[in-house]
């Protein structure tokens, strides 16, 4: 659906997207994931032909993307980043204007817009000019703007930033029923939690480049860390913590100066029971104790060296 | 494009501080300048109180009668009469109707030039006007107000677009003013289109709406709410505070409007500039308000001393270029100056709305 082949864009020596590749099949959920200023917001807008790129190709729906290609514009909604809607203009106005961008029958839009209005929530708000509108409440009309024309592929730029958890909820549950109606989701985000949990492909990016894609178990599998011990509350000497990096498939220990003790683990069975009877063994007490599976952070982590958070 | 162009409007007329600046300040300052100048000195901006005093020439009187109304408030009186409301100032001067008919005047202000100029027309035509009187009586007030309107006369007291009349001078500059604010809101409006200014021009950037259906729809709005404004103040000029535009005065809607379109494209060519939208409105404000002074809006005699040392200035300022077609309509009845400013405020228009949509009309930036 879309093929983007060997992008390079630059902003004088900095280079904003290294030979960035992606391809997004229909009806997925792709996942763009990296930290701020990794490229994906350049990335999205060289693929919306807003961005001027140095080398590369772009296609939409099998045809080049320019500026005048209408009708494959005509097909996308796009969500930014920041919330872009008329300050003068009631809810109901604002979707209503956006919607008329693309479709030009008043009855077909009328009912276009009251669906947006039902798909988002903001019945009770359709009369209101967005000053008036929380953050959440915002980022709802935000949205409302962008899909109300239905289109066949939606562009999700970090739709959730300083939204609060339950207007955050709403809009991931709204973008699974978006792609269960049958569009495309393209959705960037620096929160790995929300594209481990929406998205059916995740692609994660660092300066410029895409790193790894695959699905969330595929990228967890990529990695050597298979399941990371924590144990809290613990006060180790140096040779009591150089015996757990020398026990069987422990890989990498790290003890913080809040006693916490963090400990990684290639795939293996009994990890964990192995660990706490060498702590019995050694007659230490300790807080509490978790296991827990690798994270798209522990991913990015091993594949970069940084932290996707940072 | 007429629902883009509507909801254009609508946001428009909602910004309140937008509105301020383009209608309620122009109207704030027009009554400023009216308690500043006094009631009087607009008044006569209307009609020059003049004296006749009958000495048995029917031409002339007839040729001052169809002057009555139109650019005279004539009162006959007999000498005594006209020689003592000449001293209290109540008339601008007196016609003496004899033979040779002669004038006497207390000053040497503009409205005493007009009766002296008045009575200098009436010399120049006097065989003309006598051979009318003969044949048609009823046929000389008609060209007695023909006489009137020849502007060769006119241009005598014109010495450099000066009209030395302070109160005109800054009215009609603030008109200009008003129409150059157009750009305030032409700002805004290209900062709403360019993908590389806000987020809100990069949505409507990747919509399937044409490039120009975008531009003219905005530019049209902000044109139609501007002159709607200039109309309000025009209408303020002249009911509220009694200002005459002349008889004329259909023509100084097509000023109005070229000046509103400058101001307006103007706008839109700075919007499309990179510069912070701060400083965008703050050199809308400051240059405006530079053109303005230069056409006389704080100091009466400024456009005379440009006209003097720059003349250039006063041929391509937007803001003087106003004032003078004004001028040339409400005052002088000046075709040939009225048709000058309106070509100039005209090519200006034309070459800055060619820029404007230049600047606007990209597409793909090279950086977001």
């Amino acid at each position: 659906m879309i093929h983007i082949k060997n992008l390079v864009k630059r902003y004088g020596q900095l280079t904003a997207l290294d030979h960035f590749d992606l391809d997004i099949q229909e009806g997925e959920i792709l996942g763009l994931l990296g930290p701020n200023g990794s490229g994906k917001t350049t990335a999205i807008n060289c693929l919306l032909a807003l961005l001027k790129y140095d080398k590369g190709e772009i296609t939409v729906f099998g045809q080049k993307m320019c500026p005048d290609s209408y009708e494959l514009k005509r097909q996308i909604g796009i969500v930014p980043q920041n919330v872009a809607v008329f300050d003068q203009m009631t809810v109901s106005e604002n979707i209503d204007y956006f919607c008329g961008l693309y479709v030009t029958d008043k009855g077909k839009r009328k009912e276009l817009v009251e669906d947006a209005i039902r798909f988002t929530g903001l019945e009770d708000y359709r009369k209101m000019t967005p000053k008036k509108l929380s953050g959440g409440l915002l980022r709802r009309l935000n949205i409302a703007c962008g899909i109300a024309h239905r289109p066949r592929l939606i562009i999700l730029d970090e739709p959730t930033v300083a939204v609060d958890p339950q207007s955050r909820n709403r809009i991931l549950e709204g973008i699974v029923e978006l792609n269960r109606n049958g569009a495309t989701v393209i959705y960037t985000s620096h929160y790995m939690e929300e594209v481990e949990q929406i998205c059916s492909r995740i692609v994660i990016m660092d300066h410029g480049r895409a790193i790894a894609s695959g699905t969330t178990d595929e990228l967890k599998q990529m990695i050597r860390t298979a399941e990371t011990v924590t144990i809290e509350g613990i006060s180790l000497t140096e040779q009591q913590l150089q015996t757990i990096r020398e026990l069987p498939h422990v890989f990498q220990t790290e003890l913080s100066q809040e006693h916490t003790l963090s400990v990684k683990c290639t795939s293996g069975r009994h990890n964990l029971v192995r660990i706490l009877s060498y702590l019995q063994e050694q007659e230490l007490t300790f807080g509490r104790v978790y296991s827990a599976p690798p994270t798209l952070n522990d991913v990015f982590l091993e594949i970069t060296g940084k932290e996707l958070r940072d | 494009m007429g629902r883009l162009y509507r909801y254009n409007v609508l946001q428009i007329l909602r910004n309140r501080a937008d509105l301020f600046w383009t209608l309620v300040f122009p109207i704030i300052m027009a009554t400023l300048f009216y308690i500043t100048f006094g009631s009087s000195q607009i008044e006569n901006m209307k009609l020059i109180p003049a004296a006749v005093v009958e000495g048995g020439n029917q031409i002339f009187e007839a040729f001052l009668d169809g002057l009555d109304g139109e650019v005279l408030a004539l009162s006959r009186m007999d000498d005594k009469a006209a020689q003592k409301a000449l001293k209290d100032g109540k008339v601008n001067g007196i016609f003496y109707s004899e033979g040779d008919p002669s004038l006497a005047v207390a000053g040497t202000q503009i409205n005493e030039s007009i009766l002296e100029m008045l009575l200098n027309g009436y010399r120049q035509n006097q065989g003309l006007a006598e051979m009318i009187g003969a044949k048609n009586p009823l046929g000389l007030i008609k060209a007695s107000k023909q006489m009137a309107e020849q502007t060769d006369f006119i241009e005598a007291v014109d010495a450099g677009g000066s009209t030395q009349d302070s109160a005109l001078d800054s009215f009609f500059s603030l008109v200009a003013m008003t129409c150059l604010f157009g750009a305030l809101m032409g700002v805004e409006s290209a900062i709403k289109l360019r993908a590389d200014q806000s987020a809100l021009a990069a949505r409507r950037s990747v919509t399937p709406t044409q490039r120009f259906r975008l531009i003219a729809s905005e530019m049209l709005a902000v044109f139609t709410v501007q002159f709607a404004n200039i109309c309000i103040l025009l209408l303020y000029l002249h009911f509220g505070l009694g200002i005459g535009m002349g008889r004329r005065w259909p023509l100084l809607l097509p000023v109005c409007a070229l000046g509103t379109l400058c101001g307006v494209a103007a706008g839109f060519f700075l919007g499309g500039t990179r510069l912070k939208e701060g400083i965008k409105i703050g050199l809308v404000i400051a240059g405006t308000l530079f053109l303005c002074f230069l056409s006389g809006m704080m100091y009466s005699g400024m456009k005379a001393e440009v006209e003097r040392f720059a003349p250039i200035v006063n041929r391509l300022s937007p803001a003087a270029l106003i004032a003078d077609a004004f001028y040339s309509v409400s005052v002088y009845e000046n075709s040939y100056r009225y048709g000058r400013s309106l070509i100039l405020l005209a090519l200006i228009t034309i070459l800055l709305t060619a820029a404007a949509y230049l600047r606007m009309r990209r597409e793909r930036y090279d950086s977001i």
